[in-house]
């Protein structure tokens, strides 16, 4: 036992500390929502909350029961329906992330999915809109999140990443009004 | 010890009668306050002054006060008025700066950082969009919109062609800790101001529903 094995025991011993470091996560990852990949067209069940994403659109324009509003948008057609409790299944965390920024479904249209209630077992169907500036629409990448809570962390959130560079563009799409969807 | 070179201040200061010293502490104190323009409050008269129509921008937001309106009521914006009140608006261009989308309730983004110079506590009494009259809107990042600020006024407070003068604040980005998750802006501190002509529209047909022409731009 000589100097030296201490020394290369105590410099490894501080790579390895400093390797836990790295990999540690941070405080938020103990709270992230538990995600539920879906492609179009798929079912995704999360814990309270089943989703089925039947299209998603671009358009200029958004129109439902008469009201119209230039965007340009980007419309979310979808089923969904609540799993185990009706109580508190609201579709209420619905939002776009593109290139670092995060919109949130578009409150305006007079009829959508979005804050809607949920019943178990029945899919409702609908749609959700998003307003967004021209740059977003023209980006390679975006990820949708639909969970049951504003504050989605802790509960599953069905996600579907989107190429919307690719999504024919409309001048006019009219959502789909909301309803029993079978 | 005290060095050789400092004795003449012990000196000088053995011979300052000690009544003298809180005269001249004063006297001091005096000059300085004068030189930086007394005692009077300066940030008023440092803020910008912008005109209708000129946009304000910080971090958070960019904000074009465009007009403002004074109208009998204004029940599709959201805002009542008892007996003897009017219904003060101004019409802004708002757009979100920042990367999340920002609510304009009250406390939030618009409802915090527009007010009336005269009556600065006062947030408004309703926010909506002027194309929609959608009620509390929010403001997705980079997508411009334009929002009514309604506030409930003393009838005889404005009269037509009157000035109303409105603070512009801007506010700090903060990261909760502890029980508070998440970023948000507080703080508002004014930061320009705006000189808009008010115009008064009586009961005001057209100034209280939107342009059926106009969507959103």
């Amino acid at each position: 036992m000589t100097r030296w094995v201490a020394a290369v025991g105590g410099a490894a011993l501080v790579i390895a500390a400093w390797g836990v470091a790295l990999v540690t996560p941070d405080d938020a990852a103990a709270e992230q929502p538990f995600v539920v990949p879906v492609e179009v067209g798929d079912a995704g069940e999360g814990r309270n909350l089943a989703v089925t994403i039947t299209g998603v659109r671009a358009a200029d324009a958004a129109t439902i029961d008469g009201w119209v509003a230039t965007g340009p948008w980007l419309i979310v057609d979808l089923e969904a329906a609540a799993v185990e409790s009706e109580s508190g299944a609201l579709l209420s965390h619905a939002t776009l992330s593109i290139d670092g920024r995060t919109f949130r479904a578009s409150e305006r249209p007079p009829d959508s999915l979005f804050r809607s209630a949920l019943s178990v077992g029945v899919p409702r169907s609908g749609s959700i809109a998003f307003e967004l500036p021209e740059a977003a629409l023209g980006d390679d990448v975006a990820v949708l999140s639909l969970g049951l809570s504003e504050d989605p962390r802790l509960d599953s959130v069905i996600e579907l990443h989107l190429e919307p560079r690719r999504l024919d563009r409309v001048e006019e799409a009219e959502l789909v009004s909301s309803g029993w969807a079978r | 010890m005290p060095k050789r070179r400092f004795r003449w201040v012990r000196a000088a200061a053995d011979r300052l009668p000690t009544k003298w010293i809180a005269g001249i502490g004063t006297g001091v104190f005096l000059a300085a306050a004068a030189a930086f323009g007394g005692l009077e409050t300066v940030e008023a008269a440092s803020l910008p002054r912008l005109d209708a129509g000129e946009e304000h921008r910080n971090e958070q937001l960019a904000v074009t006060v465009q007009r403002a309106v004074l109208i009998d009521a204004l029940p599709e914006a959201g805002v009542t008025v008892e007996p003897g009140e009017r219904v003060l608006a101004l019409i802004v261009d708002a757009e979100n700066l920042w990367d999340e989308p920002l609510p304009t309730t009250r406390g939030y983004s618009l409802s915090s950082t527009v007010a009336l110079a005269d009556h600065p506590e006062a947030e408004p009494g309703a926010v909506a969009r002027y194309d929609d009259m959608t009620a509390n809107p929010w403001l997705q990042p980079g997508v411009p919109a334009t929002i009514v600020l309604a506030w409930a006024v003393p009838a005889d407070r404005h009269a037509a062609g009157d000035d109303v003068r409105v603070v512009l604040n801007d506010e700090t980005l903060f990261t909760g800790t502890a029980v508070i998750s998440g970023r948000y802006w507080d703080d508002p501190r004014p930061a320009a101001v705006v000189t808009v002509d008010i115009t008064d529209v009586g009961a005001g047909v057209d100034a209280a529903e939107p342009d059926p022409g106009t969507v959103d731009e």
